[in-house]
């Protein structure tokens, strides 16, 4: 039998066809999409062995357990700690915490700063030159606070360097920025008549909270409180603040009242409380000094009179005060979100005066005695200076300006720093690992370790109930370039320390007392800190993952106190405050700026899936607006311009039917054009919009809006 | 509980609207967790990419009445004819019949965006760019799941990556079949209120089963039929009357009509 020409085409064409039938040719065309998909474009993801590591977020006060998975020496995912006693939970900004390394805006050499218009340019230099020039303002300055230090995270081993380096300055001061902490603490101790020390809010054990303004349901640990509570019973929460801010949102009951008009609201809750004997009477006349003048000042603002002043109900006035009286324990508070101003002195006192009226303080679920931190304190040999508000320094005193950022920074309106400094003779050099905030506004930045990449220090949040301490251990080696705060301190001043000098006189300290326990973070187990050998073992347990608590204080006597300032003069600062009408009440013209927001400075690129991918959060460029005061010629989405005595802005309109009428509701970041690295275009936002009062306040500012 | 159509496992999820807070951690969770990559600058609402995405929906109230709910939606996972997948002409789009869930395999994707007209959940997302990271964060990647090239679209698969891992740890360790919590997607681990219940339906024991079957639990859009396997579950009544709405409406059109 031949083999014909034939033949071979029938072989050929049946090879062919049959070919089809067999998964050769799908599989190559299945492997030619694969590899058309991961071309050298296409970012590949690490490749090793897979390990967890402990640490702690530094990112805000809070000091939440990071579980942290890597594959090789990379860090890839974040998750929290379960059963950790602080928090159990992260916030996304935690969850991210392992990208700063890689933000767009990293400084990785010194730089010197040139703003023009909105354009900021970094222009590198050496580390030298920084010192030089910082040298020149130190031998320049002649006056008693000419020598500033801002540390924008107070508590720090890092604060105690820098409290060190100010003390070996002739002109030195030391200064925190103003915050809800500073105001807080200054009124719980104003009213006290001899301070009994640091003192925790133990609002997890409240019934009902009434807060102004803090941002209590933004950080889940109520809410989690709530759903463990058993029986249908459950935290109330009432919150009292213009603005419709999360918490507002998620709370049981929002009380918009008109900004600026708390201390009224406050009075008005304090006449409920007595006319309708829901205050701990034997508490207040045992220890109180003046409550006759404080119910004759609470005499004047009925309901009526309150919901006149604050733009609420009567009912909503006598509806507050019957749940706090009624549904105890019960605790008032006062905050604000981040970006939002602080509360006036005087309105601080009248709202945590509340507590008093209602005899909270030293039991559960009130204003509660936390031991002090001796562990600050305990063996050191030098004396450190007091600290000072920033919003309390002389205007155009300041010299040399250095401000520590490199934990992150508060969000405060430039213009306040700005009128502290000696016009066109002052120096301001930031310690900060990016290019943003109040940094992009120095002269110089030095660039410093972002989180993860040093170790630093936890101390107690403010507030808490126990002192508590823990160490975040680096999982980066900072790049070339990055210089450390303490380097350049000792630089300048030799015998100013290092932190791990610092910390390891802290922890030396905690180990003495002999106090509290050690959560680990690894298996979740409980050691007693008595049972550990060595401040050593305790520093690298601590290094390991684990938090140290401190146990409960023993609960002390009830201190004196005076709702108002002493003498007639407090009587009448008092109904002063209260008799204002605040902003926002007026023409139909003005309304009022109320700031709300996320952090703008150090959040991780991927975080443009809340504000930027979604409408969960609003970017630092929309204006939110009922639609009764934007008017009939604004439309969703239009562009309109803020503007203030300030200045202007140009924004989008985003209409809400949500947001009170009257009310321009601005967040302070972030803002997308942030994440583009070069020459981009820095604003301040709305935080240059705003009027700074002498007080070092901003909490409402008339605004315009007008349609582009 | 409807019949179990599916042989083996059928994975869904209860998420309580009444817990949940709008916080944002499910939305990043699950994008560090299936390397989805940061958004373009000129990236919107329509065109980013978020497989677990939350809006804030707020009641027909003006102020100072108005009621919000925070509703997490992320791909349904449809269990009668997923309309995803009957419109693919690549049949890039499958139903796992081991675990009922909806997978999405980029590779055989030609991007022409059928499904995403398909989807009635607006739960798919297209491509628009190649994925990019700032320079050095490629190094955060997850190494268990594979980054997508522009042209393709993709949606949530419950962290396939993980159910392969928990597999693959119950295989070394001589096991047929997870433990129950052995394998939950990023969304549901990080959830900081535990408003997210995630498990197997087909086990009618389960926490997930029985929190489906509760008065309060609803589905999106049942009256089209997909019997998703995601479920909600709320106390308020305006909450529920929700589920026959279409959430894409945008803010223009929930103020004007």
């Amino acid at each position: 039998m031949s083999f014909t020409r034939r033949d071979l085409l029938k072989v050929a064409g049946g090879s062919a066809a049959g070919i089809l039938l067999t998964p050769v040719p799908w599989k190559l065309l299945d492997d030619v999409a694969i590899w058309t998909q991961n071309g050298p474009w296409i970012p590949r993801p690490p490749r090793g062995d897979v390990s967890t590591r402990f640490s702690t977020c530094t990112l805000c006060p809070a000091g939440c357990g990071l579980r942290v998975k890597l594959v090789g020496n990379h860090p890839v995912s974040v998750s929290p700690v379960p059963n950790h006693p602080r928090r159990s939970s992260l916030c996304p900004a935690g969850l991210l915490a392992h990208h700063m390394v890689y933000h767009p805006l990293r400084m990785k050499a010194p730089a010197r700063i040139a703003s023009r218009d909105d354009r900021v340019d970094a222009e590198a230099v050496s580390l030298q030159e920084v010192l030089t020039a910082i040298t020149s303002a130190i031998s320049a300055s002649d006056q008693e606070g000419q020598v500033a230090v801002l540390d924008q995270r107070p508590g720090r081993a890092q604060s105690t360097l820098l409290k060190r380096f100010v003390s070996a300055q002739k002109n030195g001061v030391y200064l925190t920025p103003p915050s809800d902490e500073n105001v807080t603490a200054h009124a719980l101790n104003a009213i006290m008549t001899s301070p009994i020390g640091s003192l925790g809010f133990d609002i997890e054990h409240a019934r009902s909270i009434v807060s102004f303004g803090a941002p209590v349901l933004e950080d889940s640990s109520i809410l989690q409180q709530q759903m463990a509570m058993k029986g249908g019973e459950r935290i109330r929460v009432t919150q009292v603040e213009s603005g419709r801010s999360r918490s507002a949102v998620l709370a049981d009951r929002w009380i918009p009242i008109k900004p600026g008009t708390e201390a009224a609201f406050a009075m008005g809750l304090a006449h409920v409380l007595i006319a309708d004997k829901m205050y701990d009477r034997s508490f207040v006349e045992r220890l109180s000094t003046d409550f006759s003048t404080y119910r004759q000042l609470a005499s004047r603002f009925t309901p009526e009179r309150a919901a006149e002043i604050t733009g609420t109900s009567a009912d909503a006035v006598v509806g507050t005060a019957r749940e706090l009286g009624k549904r105890t324990p019960s605790i008032v508070v006062a905050g604000s979100a981040d970006g939002g101003s602080p509360h006036q002195a005087d309105e601080a006192r009248a709202i945590w005066g509340l507590n008093f009226l209602l005899g909270n303080i030293g039991r559960t679920g009130g204003i509660v005695r936390r031991r002090e931190e001796s562990f600050e304190e305990a063996g050191r040999t030098f004396v450190l200076p007091a600290s000072r508000d920033l919003a309390s320094t002389p205007d155009h005193s300041i010299r040399l300006l250095l401000i520590d950022s490199s934990a992150g920074e508060a969000t405060i309106p430039w213009s306040l720093v700005e009128k502290k400094l000696i016009p066109e003779k002052s120096l301001v050099v930031s310690f900060s690992p990016i290019l943003s905030g109040i940094a992009a506004k120095s002269n110089f930045i030095i660039p410093t370790p972002t989180h993860l990449e040093s170790t630093a220090d936890v101390a107690t949040p403010f507030g808490a109930t126990l002192p508590s301490y823990a160490l975040s251990s680096p999982l980066y080696q900072p790049p070339t370039g990055v210089v450390k705060c303490e380097d350049v301190l000792n630089a300048l001043t030799p015998s100013t320390g290092t932190v791990e000098e610092e910390m390891k006189r802290r922890v030396g300290a905690i180990h003495k007392t002999g106090r509290g326990k050690v959560f680990k973070f690894k298996d979740g187990s409980f050691v007693e800190t008595r049972t550990i050998s060595s401040p050593d073992e305790l520093q690298q347990s601590l290094l390991d993952g684990a938090l140290w608590l401190d146990s409960p204080r023993p609960t002390g006597a009830r201190p004196r106190f005076s709702f108002l300032e002493e003498g007639v003069n407090g009587f009448n600062r008092m109904l002063t405050a209260c008799e204002k009408s605040g902003n926002g009440q007026g023409g139909s013209y003005l309304q009022a700026l109320v700031l709300m927001g996320m952090p703008a400075g150090l959040s991780s690129p991927l975080m443009t899936k809340v504000y930027q991918e979604s409408n969960l959060r609003q970017t630092a460029q929309v204006v939110l607006v009922h639609p009764e005061t934007a008017g009939s010629g604004m439309d969703e989405g239009s562009t309109v311009v803020v503007e203030t005595a300030k200045g202007s802005l140009r924004m989008t309109a985003h209409l809400d039917r949500s947001v009170k009428p009257g009310v321009l509701q601005v967040t302070t970041g972030p803002d997308p054009v942030g994440f583009i690295p070069q020459g981009f275009q820095q604003k301040e936002g709305v935080l240059s919009l705003v009027e700074v009062a002498e007080d070092g306040t901003w909490k409402s500012t008339h605004a315009v809006l007008r349609k582009v | 509980m409807e019949e179990t159509k599916t042989k083996g496992s059928r994975y869904g999820m209860v998420v309580d609207l009444d817990r949940c807070t709008g916080c944002g951690m499910c939305t990043v969770a699950c994008a560090v967790e299936n390397n989805i990559p940061p958004a373009r600058p000129s990236a919107t609402e329509r065109t980013g990419i978020t497989w677990m995405r939350v809006s804030e929906v707020e009641s027909n109230e003006s102020f100072p009445a108005t009621q919000s709910v925070f509703i997490p939606m992320s791909c349904q996972q449809c269990e009668d004819e997923p309309p995803c997948v009957s419109v693919c002409p690549q049949n890039a789009v499958e139903v796992d019949p081991s675990t009922g869930i909806v997978a999405q395999i980029p590779e055989r994707c030609l991007g022409c965006r059928y499904c995403m007209t398909a989807c009635p959940y607006h739960a798919r997302y297209f491509n628009w760019w190649d994925p990019k990271w700032p320079e050095g964060m490629e190094n955060t990647l997850n190494p268990d799941v594979s980054v997508r090239m522009r042209g393709v679209v993709e949606k949530c698969n419950f962290c396939h990556g993980r159910l392969h891992e928990a597999k693959q740890k119950a295989a070394a360790e001589g096991r047929k079949n997870l433990l129950p919590g052995e394998y939950v997607p990023a969304c549901v681990e990080t959830c900081p209120t535990q408003a997210i219940l995630f498990g197997d339906l087909a086990d009618a024991e389960s926490d997930v089963a029985k929190a489906a079957r509760s008065e309060s639990a609803f589905r999106f859009l049942s009256r089209i039929g997909t019997e998703p396997k995601v479920y909600y579950r709320s106390t308020k009544a305006w909450v529920r009357r929700l589920s026959e709405h279409d959430l894409a409406r945008t803010k223009k059109e929930e103020l004007h009509g």
